[in-house]
């Protein structure tokens, strides 16, 4: 990164009640939150939330059900824009740069901000053409050049030898686990720079979970990924920093090791001990 | 364990309620089957007095001639039937699933409160008053701008049963394309796709099998309907559509133009009139058999075409 | 796509739907039948004119005949009489199959009509019962100023099909006419048509109302309809009626109740009512009243000619 984004991850954040020590000095920040509340309507869902996900590093985001870690992480992608009646306040710059700017075109955000959902969600159609689905409406119509994107993002996905004699077959054939890579390929095929993973494993069974979770660790190598989990062991176990969330406010923020050793607040200790939640 | 505890009568109870339903399901298979060997029945005879190639191939169906013996053709009438029944199709069909995409995505929730029960009312209107409309109001319409002889032509029949059709396609595919999962639309925007882009790529295929029901449904309630027919087409049969019949086949798209004289509606118009068991009563049988077949044909296709949509 | 469920429930659907639709075809089958429950034919000879009464058929008879009825149970208040139209085709074979007592008849009964009620042991009665004309009508922007019976029969099968070839306008000609069950139909067709087929393109309409409308609406529509339905249409200038000649140089007769009744009108006929049998108990006193002259008199007031 840039050193001028240097400058504004470190900058402190301003406000009256700055919420969670969310930035972590001498690390190049992708997406930074300053200020951010969130309303469904007339209820506050975010508050004042403050927070740096950094340059290939998984970032978890956990809390109790209800606490907006998911919420957050839908307002990273603009995905609470589709929600009627929904508000936003604050910025979140990506690079630098407003997301939320009105000159913003939120499809190229989101193909640059792509996200993998809690329940796998594949298109209606053939393996292959779940792959294409991003690079088509993106403008690509090369057969060529598609054939090698659906093979390279399966590859990544560590789904390539189980599907490959038979992409042309539905994708809702898949089982659950395959369909959820098959996701994970999706996302990757239209290059995005950021992933947002909502739960990605949660309905998956162990030993899926388990191959999800070494792919994790694989894409980091190329890319920011946030990920929001239940699953207290998930987050210790594969992400490098951890952000505690609750009630719509970010508790405490740090590197996973520390949160998980040495939290600061006590209802981060709580929380990680099982004492609620 | 637990059954041990019901009393005797409770399970007696149970076998009684299972047996009532299992008869009552079968029940509606064999009156299916009964009345369609009723009608089966009453029109078999016919072919004995009547050339079996005269009825399927002839062009002419004068059943109560002044002079010589009637002639049952049952060309003029299929063709009429289908050409109808196929305006209807490339009418309506658009329409309906425009109205069932801006109600299930891009009307607002307020409109949407009104506008879906609004439809599903409009799919209530008895046909007679569509009929009325037909000739009152579209009739009148279609002579005056397209400057025509008559107004009661194939085409005002075609859209008025487009009109029948397009609430029930509409609300229908609004159903399916309602039942997509959100997560589905939410994989689409997620990949960066636009709100029109999620349509028509996703949601329109996702919604496939519901859709193809919708407009079977719409369809079939047209291709079934007798007053409306009666009442806008004219029940004659137009010189284009002799033409058509006589090999003409550009005349095809003059016949929206000129009266035509559907199945349905030869049935309702002649079926009061007949002598029981005599020739003509087993023509308009027989018309009642073609009918049946070609139902059960559109069951056939649609029931293929939603097994393949399943698979993909 | 989706849910299993959701399949599953749209495909349910989709199997009732094609069910019902199966029967709808046949339901028009159905109620097009004659019930075979209504009341059977008079049979035993009551006096007192009392009980039920069912009158069917010609359309062309329909308002006459109605007016007849409430007439008759203005006298008799014991007697229970339904009229109803349909075409004479429809209340001929109504009689037969025993689901009405009197036919309306526009028409003369055809032969095999009457073969149908030997076959099943009776035999049919004819009672003249008034007079009618047959009234063309067409579109009051036509210049048309009269019309021979070639050239009429040369409209409805089909050689005419523009009004210049008759002197008229270059407009084309729209024929309306009545459907296969009406007598109007069945009459027009033996004295106008020399019992040739119609054109295959008239429209056929189930009412002469229906009729009226085509050829308001069509400027180059004609139509047939009963004098006395006909005044209803003309005298509100929707329509115009127009003389008819036998022959091109005789004169063009306009169907005034005296032209037809001396025989001058070339379209005319009589108007009958069938029974099964001789008519006997409320049938009889029903028949009687119909063509005494207090029932004649209703034939007037109505627009149709009186027997004599």
């Amino acid at each position: 990164m840039s050193t001028q984004e240097q400058t504004r991850s470190e900058s402190p954040a301003t406000g009256p009640s700055r919420s969670g020590p969310g930035t972590i000095p001498g690390l190049s920040s992708r997406i930074d939150a300053r200020d951010v509340d969130f309303f469904y309507g007339d209820f506050q869902a975010l508050r004042k939330i403050n927070i740096s996900l950094y340059d290939r590093k998984i970032t978890a985001l956990i809390g109790p059900s209800g606490c907006g870690k998911s919420t957050f992480l839908r307002t990273l992608n603009r995905m609470n824009d589709l929600i009627e009646g929904t508000r936003l306040t604050g910025s979140i710059q990506l690079d630098g740069a407003d997301i939320y700017a009105p000159q913003v075109d939120v499809a190229d955000l989101r193909r640059r901000v792509g996200m993998v959902f809690q329940r796998p969600n594949p298109f209606p159609m053939s393996i292959f053409d779940n792959i294409c689905y991003g690079p088509r409406i993106h403008g690509l119509k090369d057969r060529k050049i598609l054939e090698q994107i659906v093979e390279k993002s399966l590859r990544q996905a560590a789904l390539w030898d189980e599907v490959k004699d038979k992409l042309r077959q539905s994708a809702l054939a898949l089982s659950g686990g395959q369909q959820q890579r098959l996701c994970i390929a999706r996302t990757l095929a239209t290059e995005p720079e950021v992933i947002l993973m909502d739960e990605p494993a949660s309905a998956l069974d162990p030993n899926s979970t388990h191959r999800i979770e070494e792919l994790m660790e694989e894409l980091k190598q190329d890319y920011t990924i946030v990920i929001v989990t239940h699953n207290m062991q998930q987050a210790a176990r594969c992400s490098d920093f951890t952000g505690f969330f609750l009630k719509g406010e970010l508790k405490e923020f740090g590197a996973t090791d520390r949160i998980f050793t040495k939290p600061e607040q006590r209802e981060t200790e709580d929380y990680i001990r099982g004492r609620f939640g | 364990m637990r059954s041990a505890r019901r009393s005797p009568f409770a399970k007696a109870g149970e076998r009684v309620i299972t047996g009532w339903i299992y008869l009552c399901g079968f029940l509606s298979i064999i009156l299916v089957v009964l009345i369609f060997l009723f009608v089966f029945k009453e029109a078999l005879p016919l072919l004995r007095e009547y050339p079996f190639a005269s009825f399927f191939l002839g062009t002419k169906w004068i059943p109560e001639p002044a002079r010589g013996d009637p002639r049952f053709g049952l060309v003029p009438l299929l063709a009429s039937s289908l050409l109808v029944t196929l305006g209807a199709i490339v009418i309506a069909v658009p329409l309906g699933l425009a109205t069932a995409v801006y109600m299930s995505e891009i009307a607002p929730v307020k409109v949407r409160e009104y506008l879906k029960p609004a439809v599903e009312l409009l799919a209530a209107v008895p046909s007679v008053v569509l009929g009325f409309f037909g000739v009152a109001v579209l009739a009148s319409l279609l002579q005056d701008t397209l400057h025509l002889p008559t107004g009661k032509t194939m085409l005002a029949g075609s859209v008025t049963l487009a009109f029948m059709a397009v609430p029930t396609i509409a609300t229908i595919s609004e159903d399916a394309i309602n039942a997509v999962p959100r997560d589905v639309r939410e994989g689409s925007y997620g990949l960066g796709a636009t709100h029109w882009e999620t349509i028509w790529r996703v949601l329109l295929p996702a919604a496939f099998s519901g859709i193809v029901a919708a407009v079977m449904l719409g369809v079939g309630r047209a291709i079934g309907e007798t007053m409306v027919v009666l009442m806008v087409t004219g029940n004659g049969v137009s010189r284009a559509l002799s033409d058509t019949m006589a090999g003409d086949f550009h005349r095809v798209f003059a016949t929206y133009l000129g009266l035509c004289r559907t199945i349905t509606a030869t049935i309702a118009a002649e079926m009061g009139e007949v002598v029981q068991g005599g020739e003509h009563y087993r023509a308009l049988f027989m018309l009642g058999v073609v009918l049946f077949l070609i139902t059960f044909l559109i069951n056939l296709v649609a029931d293929f075409a939603l097994r393949r949509a399943q698979r993909t | 796509m989706g849910t299993p469920d959701m399949r599953t429930a749209i495909i349910t659907r989709l199997r009732a739907g094609l069910f019902a639709l199966c029967l709808l075809p046949i339901l028009a089958l159905m109620t097009g039948c004659p019930a075979p429950t209504s009341p059977s034919p008079e049979s035993s000879g009551a006096v007192d004119p009392s009980g039920l009464l069912v009158i069917k058929g010609s359309d062309t008879l329909l308002p006459l005949s109605q007016e007849w009825a409430q007439e008759f149970k203005k006298k008799h208040p014991n007697a229970n009489i339904t009229v109803t139209g349909g075409g004479t085709g429809t209340g001929i074979v109504a009689l037969i199959n025993g689901t009405a007592n009197v036919a309306n008849a526009s028409r003369a009964i055809k032969d095999a009509e009457k073969k149908q009620a030997e076959a099943k042991g009776t035999t049919i009665m004819e009672v003249p019962v008034a007079r009618d004309g047959i009234t063309i009508v067409i579109n009051p922007k036509n210049p048309i100023k009269e019309i021979t019976l070639d050239q009429l029969k040369g409209i409805y099968t089909g050689q005419i099909n523009n009004w210049k070839e008759i002197g008229g306008p270059d407009q084309e000609v729209v024929a309306s006419g009545r459907d296969t069950a009406s007598g109007t139909y069945a009459y027009f067709q033996e004295e106008v048509l020399g019992e040739e087929e119609y054109r295959q393109d008239m429209i056929s309409n189930v009412s002469n109302n229906a009729i009226a409308q085509d050829v308001e609406k069509n400027v180059g529509g004609i139509g047939y309809i009963g004098v006395a339905y006909a005044h209803e249409f003309t005298r509100t200038g929707k329509v115009k009626e127009v003389p008819v000649a036998f022959k091109t140089g005789e004169p063009a007769i306009l169907p005034t109740p005296e032209n037809i009744l001396n025989g001058k009108y070339p379209i005319s006929r009589e108007l009958f009512n069938y029974t099964l049998g001789l008519p006997q108990g409320i049938t009889k006193e029903y028949l009687d009243y119909v063509t005494s002259p207090e029932g004649q008199a209703i034939v007037k007031k109505q627009g149709f000619i009186t027997l004599k």
